[in-house]
């Protein structure tokens, strides 16, 4: 794996958000916690000097309680949100100078993004909202409605095609979202906590089928979620995630075996205990 | 969990009620009232706009110049003679298509827009038309329609987009947006006559003035309701700002847009009637005419023909529910649409065939059956037994008369008489414990506009007439409220009489409000009284359903914390479900206070008097100068209710800061 292309580097990544959010930057404001910089400046430093590499067909896991930056941070790599500093390379290209037009060409060619709350489009059934990426890559409609049919056979939804998201039960609807993602055959896949609004069982039979696609189709993916016990399965590299900063980032087994501080050590506490 | 949030704005309600300024509020309305004598003059005399001596000279000087000036010869000219000749086409168009032409047509079309049902009952509005006899009026009423209503969403979909787009842009039109949401429809054809002179013209662009914020509104907020979280699924797959507009924002805003588009006609359909006033004919001129000679048969037989222009409209721009719209999607391929598209333009161009050949074009005369006879014998009948000496209740006019002599006249005197600055004065206070400062600067500042207009219509001066109206919208909304209120509250409460009444209180909504005064006024014959309960009638179906829809708007977890922990019905109606809508029934108030507004407005046609009266003598006896001060009169009056009560729903959005 070591020596696997890299598909995704990051340097220095932060995101403030607020009002003159580039100043705070490099500013010994930057340092400070972030309650005291939001009293301060009014500022909130969501991500903080993130720096992270994953090789071609890596998962990297980020993990972290609620409002760590875990989101603002998968949305900067796309630039689904601007970062306020930092470099970002994917596939090689920085993707931060990318002019308007090159960004959707990536957006819509390398990098596709699975959403927590799943987006799929109301007024559309579950094979057009599939084809929807297509769509706007301008692909012949015949071309668009075979693709997306291979792809929802590939998640085992052939059968329910002509449904609309309100008639599929949640899992379904995010099986059309890993669809929808995975029809434009990018390079790599984003998931935000892609799993945290379906039940235990129909959660696990998901992360296998992650899993699955992930081996079978070689995608790199990052992959966000604040379930220890899901980053431990899926990720090679796992990274804990506090107040916008990267406390500790490691393979699962040494994450396990040697947390670098109480917060990690809080995390996988659990595990310990389970697997005693 | 969703109980303490409850018991808080109860205990705030309640003491609200015994807060200073529900005191104050009180006492200032019980020394109005109390006090009887003047205090000085009715009007300032120091103050004065000169308004009706600008306008009527603005007039003559383009009556003189329409012909020569730059504006008219290329701007108002040309624009004048282009709407004039759209409906003229429109018109041409909708004769040549044949009545069997005309009926294929509307059902088709309604078959393909809102389905099976809306196209039989808009096949029974075609046909409707003709039977009432009505047929080339309303062919002229539903071109003026179309021609108007087509520019308004040509218009007010482009601009929604655009402001939900542009929040600056928003803010600005949104001022403007809310002061013409407050005018009654008369307001809009002042300023149209005296630019484009009387005719298509001016009915076309006040129309439009008045109906296309429907549809701006409508767009931009279905526009900024679509989810964040939709948006950013968009830009994730790379789709530019056009694809997303195409393929997210207006598909998920569907709903919104053609809500716009059928509230647009609705609007359009009011002002359009009352624009027989202005020379546009059509079966408005009907409605008038009968109102004006006092035929109420033949009012009400044009008021019918009304209601089915206003029902085809309504059932063509309705659209499909979600699951209607999705089993018809179902069933469609390209292939099949064009094919239907195909052959409904085959049968349609058949059918003006057929119908040529054998030399129809109008609806046959002698199927149609006026029903203006049988309702002239009903209403003669009416007043033969019931106008006067019935046990009890002592019949029409004697009910009429009784009204007028000891509500109306005691409350309008009580207004008229008094002071002008006492009523200034007592309404900047009112607006200012209810609403705050700001309203209270601006109700204050509309008062005074009205007390510098000096214009006279028949014998009273802009300020007593502006009075005497006031005084008719105050005792037709008490009276609304006290009915709906009610009504509202248990239809909001019991979802099978709201499901039983709701059919009822969208079909009210949809007739204009013109229609409203004739049956009434077959009842009470002219004056005030039909006037005022036609503005009743008018207001009772919004002033229910807003009530009610604010009951049911109750979060139902909050509802049933209350039942877990024993409230009674009473007291969780008066503890949990009241408190909890006061805002929406506010809010309800607030719409159908303009409502009733305009009616009373408009039932100066009808012996009402008053400002609306003088705005119909402007507009018919070319003395615009009048019309206008009346005008303006009515807006400052308008913007002083709008104020107070959206000011003082509004207090109720303060909620106490939540504690974490
Ligand atoms: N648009 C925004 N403006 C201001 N603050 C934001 C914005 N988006 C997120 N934040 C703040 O950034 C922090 C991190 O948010 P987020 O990335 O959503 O966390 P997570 O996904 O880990 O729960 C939170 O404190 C949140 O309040
Ligand atoms: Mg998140």
């Amino acid at each position: 794996m070591e020596t696997a292309r890299t598909a995704i580097e990051c340097n220095g990544i932060w995101k403030v958000f607020g009002p003159k959010s580039e100043r705070i930057v490099d500013s010994p404001d930057a340092d400070l916690p972030r309650s005291e910089l939001e009293t301060k400046t009014g500022c909130v430093a969501a991500v903080r000097d993130i720096s992270f590499r994953v090789p071609e067909g890596g998962v990297f896991v980020v993990m972290g309680l609620s409002g760590s930056g875990k989101s603002t941070l998968i949305r900067c790599l796309s630039r689904l949100i601007e970062p306020t500093a930092g470099t970002i390379t994917i596939d090689g290209q920085s993707v931060r100078a990318l002019k308007p037009a090159e960004l959707r060409e990536l957006r819509r060619t390398k990098v596709s993004m699975v959403f927590q709350h799943f987006g799929l489009l109301p007024h559309r059934n579950a094979l057009d909202n599939v084809a929807f990426g297509l769509e706007i890559q301008g692909r012949s409609k015949a071309q668009r409605l075979q693709r997306s049919r291979e792809v929802l056979e590939l998640v085992g939804l052939q059968d329910v095609a002509e449904s609309y998201p309100d008639e599929l039960s949640g899992g379904m609807q995010q099986r059309v979202g890993l669809a929808r993602a995975l029809a434009n055959d990018p390079m790599i896949l984003l998931f935000d906590e892609p799993f945290s609004a379906l039940d235990p069982l129909i959660r696990r039979e998901m992360q296998d089928e992650v899993l699955r696609l992930q081996r079978e189709l070689k995608k790199t993916v990052v992959f966000i979620t604040h379930d220890l016990n899901e980053a431990l399965k899926l990720g090679d590299q796992i990274a804990i995630m506090r107040d916008g900063r990267f406390v500790q980032v490691a393979s699962p087994d040494d994450l396990v075996a040697n947390p670098a501080d109480d917060y990690v050590r809080a995390f996988v506490q659990d595990v310990v205990r389970s697997n005693d | 969990m969703f109980v303490v949030p409850n018991v808080a704005i109860d205990d705030r309600l309640r003491a609200g009620l015994r807060s200073p300024k529900v005191i104050g509020f009180t006492v200032v309305l019980c020394c109005t009232l109390l006090l009887r004598v003047g205090f000085g003059a009715t009007q300032p005399s120091w103050w004065n706009f000169r308004v009706a001596p600008v306008v009527d000279g603005f007039d003559h000087w383009l009556s003189l110049h329409r012909g020569s000036h730059w504006a008219f010869r290329f701007g108002f000219g040309p624009m004048s003679s282009a709407l004039r000749n759209a409906v003229q086409w429109t018109l041409n168009a909708l004769r040549f298509l044949t009545w069997p032409g005309l009926l294929v047509t509307v059902a088709l079309t309604a078959l393909r827009v809102s389905g099976a049902r809306a196209a039989i009952m808009a096949c029974g509005c075609v046909f409707g038309i003709g039977m009432l006899g009505l047929w080339d009026p309303s062919l002229s009423t539903i071109a003026l329609m179309a021609v108007s209503v087509t520019i308004s969403v040509a218009v007010g979909i482009p601009v929604g987009i655009y402001s939900a787009h542009h929040p600056k842009f928003e803010a600005a039109i949104k001022v403007v947006l809310d002061a013409m949401q407050v005018m009654p429809a008369y307001c809009y054809l002042l300023p149209c006559v005296l630019l484009f002179s009387i005719g298509f013209a001016p009915s076309v662009i006040a129309t439009i003035l008045f109906a296309a914020p429907a549809s701006i509104r409508l767009t931009a907020h279905g526009i900024k309701g679509v989810p964040p979280a939709l948006m950013e699924v968009a830009e994730a797959q790379g789709a530019t700002k056009h694809q997303t507009l195409l393929h997210v924002e207006l598909p998920v805003a569907r709903p919104s847009l053609v809500l716009g588009v059928n509230q647009t006609i609705n609007l359009a359909l009011g002002i359009v009637v009352i624009a027989a006033l202005v020379g546009s004919g059509g079966a408005g001129q009907n409605v008038l005419d009968a109102l004006q000679h006092l035929e109420v048969g033949n009012a009400v037989n044009a008021g019918l023909a009304i209601v089915a222009v206003a029902f085809l409209f309504d059932r063509l721009s309705s659209g499909r529910t979600m699951k209607g719209a999705r089993a018809f999607r179902a069933t469609r391929t390209q292939g099949r649409s064009v094919l239907e598209a195909v052959s409904g333009v085959a049968v349609v161009v058949s059918t003006v065939a057929i119908a040529k050949l054998a030399g129809t074009t109008a609806f046959p005369a002698n199927w149609s059956h006026p029903i203006s006879g049988p309702i002239d014998e009903f209403f003669a009948w009416i007043s033969d037994n019931f106008r006067t000496g019935v046990p009890i209740i002592g019949g029409t006019k004697s009910f009429s008369d009784a009204i007028t002599l000891h509500v109306m006249n005691p409350v309008r005197d009580l207004l008229v008489q008094r002071a002008w600055w006492m009523i200034v004065v007592a309404v900047v206070v009112i607006a200012w414990l209810s609403a705050g400062s700001r309203a209270a600067a601006t109700c204050g500042l509309a008062l005074m506009v009205v007390a510098a207009l000096r214009a006279s219509g028949g014998d009273d001066t802009i300020w007593a007439d502006t009075m005497n109206t006031l005084s008719q919208v105050l005792i037709a909304v008490t009276i609304t409220a006290l009915i709906a209120f009610p009504i509202g509250i248990a239809a909001g409460r019991s979802p099978r009489l709201f499901a039983m009444l709701r059919p009822l209180l969208d079909t009210a909504q949809v007739i204009p409000a013109f229609v409203y005064l004739v049956p009434v006024l077959g009842l009470f014959s002219t004056g005030r009284v039909p006037g005022m309960i036609a503005s009743v009638v008018y207001g009772l179906p919004p002033g229910i359903q807003l009530t009610a829809l604010g009951i049911r708007g109750v979060p139902a977890a909050a509802i049933e914390a209350a039942e877990s922990l024993g409230c009674t019905r009473w007291q969780m109606l008066k503890s949990v479900q009241i408190p909890m809508a006061w805002r929406s029934i506010l809010l309800g108030l607030n719409q159908t206070i303009l409502l009733i507004f305009s009616v009373v407005v408009i039932a100066g046609l009808v012996g009402a008097g008053s400002l609306g009266l003088d705005v119909v003598y402007g507009l018919t006896k070319h003395e615009l100068g009048l019309g206008v001060e009346a005008g303006i009169a009515i807006v400052a009056l308008a913007i002083v209710l709008d104020r107070i009560t959206q000011g003082w729903a509004n207090t109720f959005t303060r909620r106490p800061a939540a504690s974490h």
